[in-house]
């Protein structure tokens, strides 16, 4: 089935990187896999209606509406993945152990200035591709990153200096 | 200090640390996803049949009870006035006197959602809708019209959760399984009408929205109904502007809050994520914009 194989294809090379993307969001590896599963399921779903060069904005979207829709109903909903999710690698933290951590300190901020600072500086989008995604205005996204950064400023510890 | 660009590196390389093994496999994908496209078909072939339905009942309704209404798309370059006491308002409020727009950029694909219009207008840094919390009269107003009209409505209460955030102070309410209806409060300064111009197009719209203005100046902007990604939905919105500077956004959409992550939910409900039209007509959100409008 051709559906399935182009699917496939596109699973393989994005799953990581979506999954990556859910974890700066969330802060949390299971529910990093969930949130990418369940924007992969939809995806499948309109894949014949998902242009081959707008697949990874639509991902990139799906995710991001998940993971603010996980913290709108304001709990963790089981996994339902088959398996519990492997505990992460311990990652070798001797030289950055005393550092403080941007991702941690990132889900400080609330969850929409979050879902506003990743899209702007992990998927590195412009404000307006940013206010698309979130179905918002451009002014909103300045505000909200304004607002964002000054939380993420004052949980990690270091100055961080104005942007918006 | 550390700018925009370090930032951004030093978020990248923090996500490139090694990740735990991903456990989700193809073949569980894939097998859900088909299940979705097949509970999406079900859906759809349901949808066709109550339309038909629908238009049948729709049509033995509209000749037995045929009415003189002003044309729905009237544009006029007056808004009408009624006085603070009207009862009911029509849905045929005129358009504002602007022609309708196209969006600079347009998809092949018939089934995705149309782009919307350039977005114009000033930035809500303040007083965006939620930002502010609604009078009690106000509320009480909104829940007596929505009960009236939607009838099994379970109303709820968002608290603001932290300073700015964007969902602080929304009232909603689920009706009759997956709709609802939001009432977001928030603040503008100046002239009502000023604003309502100011906005009319701040959300993307390609159609002019209706307005109609009471006698003490209060506005009310309905705008059209639009559809919105990822998941496929449809939502309408009504903004009321008011001469104390107050402004009340109450919002219509297809979907409960609680809709994109139950299983129960996606899997039986398909693409539009509940149900397949809004679960009240531009005429009764009309009617919940008034009695909201006259309660303050």
């Amino acid at each position: 089935m051709r559906r399935d194989e182009e699917f496939s294809e596109f699973f393989t090379s994005r799953f990581d990187a979506a999954r990556r993307a859910a974890y700066a969001l969330c802060g949390n590896w299971g529910d990093a896999e969930e949130i990418a599963q369940n924007a992969f399921v939809r995806v499948y779903a309109r894949w014949p209606k998902v242009r081959v060069e707008s697949a990874d904005a639509y991902l990139r979207t799906v995710v991001t509406r998940l993971f603010l829709d996980t913290r709108r109903r304001g709990r963790r909903r089981d996994l339902s993945v088959a398996d519990p999710p492997e505990r992460p690698v311990p990652a070798d933290h001797s030289a950055a152990e005393d550092r403080p951590s941007l991702v941690r300190a990132l889900q400080q901020v609330p969850p929409r200035q979050r879902a506003v600072l990743v899209l702007r500086f992990v998927h590195d989008l412009s404000v307006e591709q940013t206010a698309a995604t979130l179905n918002c205005t451009a002014g909103t996204v300045k505000s909200q990153t304004a607002r964002g950064l000054q939380t993420l400023r004052e949980a990690y510890g270091p100055a961080l200096t104005e942007s918006a | 200090m550390m700018n925009d660009d370090e930032l951004r590196r030093a978020l990248r390389a923090e996500l490139e640390v090694p990740a735990p093994a991903a456990r989700t496999s193809l073949d569980d994908l894939l097998r859900r996803g088909r299940r979705r496209v097949f509970a999406q078909r079900a859906v759809a072939v349901m949808g066709v049949l109550i339309a038909v339905a629908g238009i049948g009942f729709g049509g033995v309704a509209l000749s037995a009870a045929r009415r003189t209404l002003p044309p729905a798309d009237t544009v006029s370059t007056t808004p009408t006035t009624t006085p603070a006491t009207a009862v009911r308002a029509e849905a045929s409020w005129p358009r504002i006197s602007e022609p309708i727009r196209t969006p600079t950029i347009t998809l092949n694909h018939p089934d995705v959602p149309p782009i919307p219009c350039q977005q114009t207008g000033s930035p809500l840094l303040t007083g965006w809708p939620g930002s502010s919390k609604a009078p009690d009269a106000v509320r009480a107003s909104w829940e007596r019209a929505l009960t009236g009209l939607a009838g099994k409505a379970q109303f709820h209460v968002t608290q603001p959760r932290s300073p700015g955030e964007r969902e602080a102070y929304s009232y909603w309410a689920d009706v009759t399984g997956f709709g609802s209806i939001w009432l977001r409060a928030g603040s503008f300064t100046g002239d009502p009408l000023a604003q309502a111009d100011d906005q009319k197009w701040a959300q993307g719209d390609c159609v002019p929205p209706r307005r109609h203005v009471l006698a003490d100046g209060t506005v009310l902007q309905l705008h059209a109904l639009k559809e919105a990604m990822p998941v496929p939905s449809l939502s309408q919105r009504l903004v009321i502007y008011a001469p104390n500077g107050m402004s009340y956004e109450i919002s219509v959409s297809n979907h409960s809050a609680e809709y994109l992550l139950g299983p129960e939910i996606n899997e039986t409900n398909g693409p539009s994520g509940g149900r397949p039209e809004l679960p009240l007509t531009e005429e009764q959100l009309a009617g919940i914009g008034l009695a909201v409008a006259e309660s303050r």
